[in-house]
């Protein structure tokens, strides 16, 4: 070997030995011995000891609703929602009937560490909540509006059916989801898609006040004026900040609604979806539509023989008179005849028959997107993979974007993707154990081309970690959304249900050690040394910690080695040495 | 939880207290020169060791209990600490002394403010190599003579001459076991960097045969 030449060994068959879990090596953790190290305050996955059963029947106690263990009576249907949600359990559940009892609960999760997962419907599928606290909304169903204001006040599990129904006889309505039996709360913090958006905008533009306990145990009114930073990440930002106990909104007057679905046989699916292509771009905003791909009939009741898949679903809701309505609908009417025509006007009340959303849950993989157009040769990948996948396609939808949805403004929440041309929602299959991919997963790679590289966080569906939840906005909100998210609930209290953050890791003992060893800034080598480990495996170990959010390193500028105000300090203080 | 209190806190904020600057200034020198000696002398805590493992196969974290196999080296390297201000810490690293381990000084060079480089009037020849890499590095470095028992026998032009040093780089003696000498020659490092910061390009130097 050649003395006296940086890097000529670099082709030194000497390495650094450590192999990270990830398959990174110790060589690629670019961390100088000199890096400081210091906690973040967010700790590992605390090996939690489950509350005494002193500890739950003193939670009992203190909550006015019932308090449910696995096991228990009742325990089950709590856990599984209205509408389902498939099996999970949590450590306990309480049924929250007050606000009060929310925040006790809360108080609960922070005095023994305990994560919490709410639900109010079982729409939104919570799953492996294993050891959470799990307050069930369902029975704080009170509502109350505001004509004068016209506005709502609902409590924590209010649907949108509750709204609906107790808006009409004031000739006011909400600008609601698809699906009157989706909870409102868990609907709205995701920004809320409504079927009328176009139109009218997102859901979450109407919000005016939210009443919130936060992972501190207290209860806050947010809005404008209160913690408008809280009041901004939860209009888009899903369940990452709080337990919503009650949300006030604004209504609309009552839609002169035109709505329903227009069904066609899979025959004519692609001259269907051709036309749409090139009709949506010209619709006005008084029109808001979405067109679904059906991979199957099963449930439907259509008239005449048996059509083929994938049929196609054309939803549409205009806010206007029939005339107006029907003349805009006119060449859908007449690209094909439609098996079934539901279009018709009709009260605002039966709203659910525009989309007429499935009522019972399907075990199934759900993934969502953003397009930026929709073309012919968008319609030829979407019909390739619905015909040829080996695992079926059974669900696709498109909903058009644009109007009231592009809706910007300092006053808005941070609902991402408001510029995108069409949402796309793919249910399929769950991935079997022979293949890695899932049927939506296919079809999404195949519409790739026409795709934005986001998703509504209310469309994520079953991809519910923190890198694909960060797909739901631009980077600039995301990273807005993650400081909140660390200034309010910097133990990740809140986890489930898409969160910004990846839930705490379980971490190695050396790990553990490492922690406690730089509470306060500590540089590699110094751990390296303290816990008589080489330091490659530190800076390994460190690298995963960084990348749990539990250590921030601190690394020299190289840039700065010839900093003048920086070396005169250092010469200053060095002198004073002397 | 305090739920009594008045006023509504925000419980556990992230704490931000700054971003604390390591900056790191290098020992090398030939091999028994005085660098751990140098190192423990200047540093505010004992000189420490730490340690790296080199081998010709990665495994994987999880292997680490005993299964180091026979192609496994250790190279160690001193370090010592001088906590300049708040968020302001000097880290001094002595470099490892088996020459095999270059590539592992570039990991340690890399963004140092600057460099001593002890030499031992004794046995000049062996900092010949070490002086070579740090002038193809841009890192700023003075010489320190490390006079053992105070110990100065040569004149700096002839020191000069010997290794083969430009006119314009620094030479101080120093005192390795002194912490006082070794501040000194900390100080002769920064006052290089400072003047030293214009002239990126590293000083040429003529021949030097070992
Ligand atoms: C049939 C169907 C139709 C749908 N239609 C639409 C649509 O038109 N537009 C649209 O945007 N989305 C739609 N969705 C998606 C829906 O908005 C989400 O699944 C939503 O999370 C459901 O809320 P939930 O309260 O009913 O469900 P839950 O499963 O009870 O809750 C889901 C999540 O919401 C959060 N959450 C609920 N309540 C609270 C609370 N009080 N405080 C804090 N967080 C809370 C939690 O993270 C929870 O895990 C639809 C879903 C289904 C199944
Ligand atoms: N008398 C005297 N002894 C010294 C002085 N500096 C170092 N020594 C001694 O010289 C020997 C080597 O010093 P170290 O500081 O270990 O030298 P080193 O450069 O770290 O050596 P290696 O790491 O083995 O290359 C030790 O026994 C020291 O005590 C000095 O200034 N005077
Ligand atoms: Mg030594």
């Amino acid at each position: 070997m050649t003395p006296g030449e940086p890097s000529s060994n670099r082709a030194s068959p000497l390495v650094r030995p450590y192999v990270l879990t990830g398959g990174r090596t110790a060589d690629e953790v670019v961390m100088p011995p000199e890096t400081l190290v210091r906690a973040t305050g967010r700790s590992p996955a605390a090996s939690f000891s489950a509350p005494s059963a002193a500890a739950l029947s003193a939670l009992r106690e203190g909550i006015s609703g019932p308090v449910f263990e696995p096991g228990d009576e009742g325990f089950a249907v709590e856990q599984a929602g209205s509408f389902g949600a498939p099996a999970h359990r949590p450590l306990a559940v309480v049924g929250a009937r007050t606000s009060d009892d929310v925040r006790s609960a809360v108080e609960f999760a922070a005095e023994h560490g305990l994560p919490v997962a709410v639900q109010s419907t079982g729409h939104g599928n919570l799953s492996n909540t294993d050891g959470a606290l799990l307050i069930s909304t369902r029975r704080m169903r009170r509502l109350e509006i505001d004509r004068r204001q016209r506005s709502v006040k609902v409590a924590a599990g209010v649907i949108w059916r509750d709204v609906i129904d107790e808006a009409a006889p004031y000739r006011l309505a909400p600008v609601c989801g698809s699906a009157p039996s989706v909870g409102v709360i868990g609907y709205t913090l995701g920004g809320g898609l409504s079927p009328l958006g176009r139109t009218y905008g997102f859901s979450a533009d109407y919000v005016r006040k939210i009443e919130v306990v936060t992972a501190d145990g207290y209860r806050r009114l947010v809005d404008g004026d209160h913690e408008p930073d809280l009041f901004w990440a939860m209009r888009g930002g899903k369940g990452n900040f709080g337990v919503v106990t009650a949300m006030e909104f604004g209504l609309v007057d009552e839609p002169e609604l035109y709505g329903g679905g227009l069904y066609y046989d899979g025959k004519d699916a692609e001259a269907v979806l051709r036309s749409y292509v090139r009709w949506a771009p010209l619709l006005p905003a008084t029109m808001t539509t979405s067109i679904a791909l059906l991979g199957s009939t099963a449930g439907l009741q259509l008239p005449g023989a048996s059509a083929a898949c994938p049929l196609v679903h054309l939803r549409i809701a205009h806010i206007g008179t029939v005339e107006q309505g029907s003349a805009l609908l006119t060449p859908m009417r007449s690209v094909a005849t439609p098996l079934l025509d539901t279009v018709a006007q009709r009260p605002f009340t039966s709203i659910a028959e525009v989309h007429e959303d499935p009522t019972t849950p399907i075990a199934a993989d759900k993934r969502g997107g953003v397009l930026t157009e929709l073309t012919d040769d968008t319609v030829s990948a979407l019909l390739t993979t619905m015909n040829t996948s080996a695992k079926p396609v059974l669900f696709v939808e498109l909903r058009q974007l644009g109007g009231a949805f592009h809706r910007y403004g300092s006053d808005i929440g941070s609902v991402g993707h408001r510029d995108a041309a069409y949402s796309v929602y793919v249910v399929s299959a769950p991935i079997d154990a022979g293949s890695s991919v899932s049927g939506s997963t296919r079809l999404l790679e195949a519409i790739a081309p026409w795709a934005a590289g986001g998703v509504p966080v209310n469309f994520l569906g079953s991809a519910n970690a923190p890198a694909d939840v960060a797909r739901a906005w631009d980077a600039d909100t995301h990273h807005r959304l993650i400081g909140i998210k660390q200034a309010w609930d910097p133990d990740n209290m809140f986890r489930f249900g898409y969160p910004l953050i990846a839930p705490p890791r379980q971490v190695s003992p050396e790990a553990a050690e490492l922690l406690r060893r730089c509470q306060e800034a500590t540089s590699v080598a110094e751990l390296a040394a303290s816990l008589g480990l080489p330091l490659g495996v530190v800076r390994v170990l460190l690298a995963d910690l960084v990348e749990a959010g539990m250590v921030n390193t601190y690394r020299f500028d190289p840039e700065r080695a010839a900093d003048t105000q920086l070396l005169g300090e250092v010469l200053d203080e060095l002198r004073k040495r002397v | 939880m305090n739920s009594a209190s008045e006023f509504e806190p925000m419980r556990g904020r992230p704490h931000d207290d700054g971003e604390p600057t390591p900056v790191k200034i290098v020992v090398s020198g030939g091999f028994g020169v005085g660098k751990t000696t140098f190192v423990g002398a200047a540093s505010e805590i004992a000189p420490v060791r730490t340690e790296e493992v080199l081998t010709d196969r990665s495994v994987g974290v999880d292997d680490l209990s005993g299964t180091v196999d026979k192609a496994t080296t250790t190279v160690a390297m001193d370090f010592g600490r001088i906590s300049l201000r708040e968020q302001l810490v000097l880290y001094l690293f002595g470099t490892p002394g088996q020459q095999r381990f270059w590539f592992m000084w570039d990991d340690l060079v890399r963004g140092a403010i600057g460099a001593v480089i002890l030499v031992d009037t004794r046995r000049l020849i062996d900092s010949f190599p070490v002086i070579d890499y740090f002038e193809r590095t841009n890192i700023p470095f003075v010489i320190a003579v490390n006079g053992f028992d105070g110990d100065f026998p040569y004149a700096h032009e002839h020191l000069r001459e010997a290794l083969a040093l430009d006119a314009r780089r620094p030479m101080v003696d120093c005192d390795a076991r002194d912490t006082t000498s070794a501040t000194r020659t900390l100080i002769a490092v920064v006052e290089h960097a400072l003047a030293n910061r214009h002239t990126a390009a590293p000083v040429p130097a003529p021949g030097r045969n070992g």
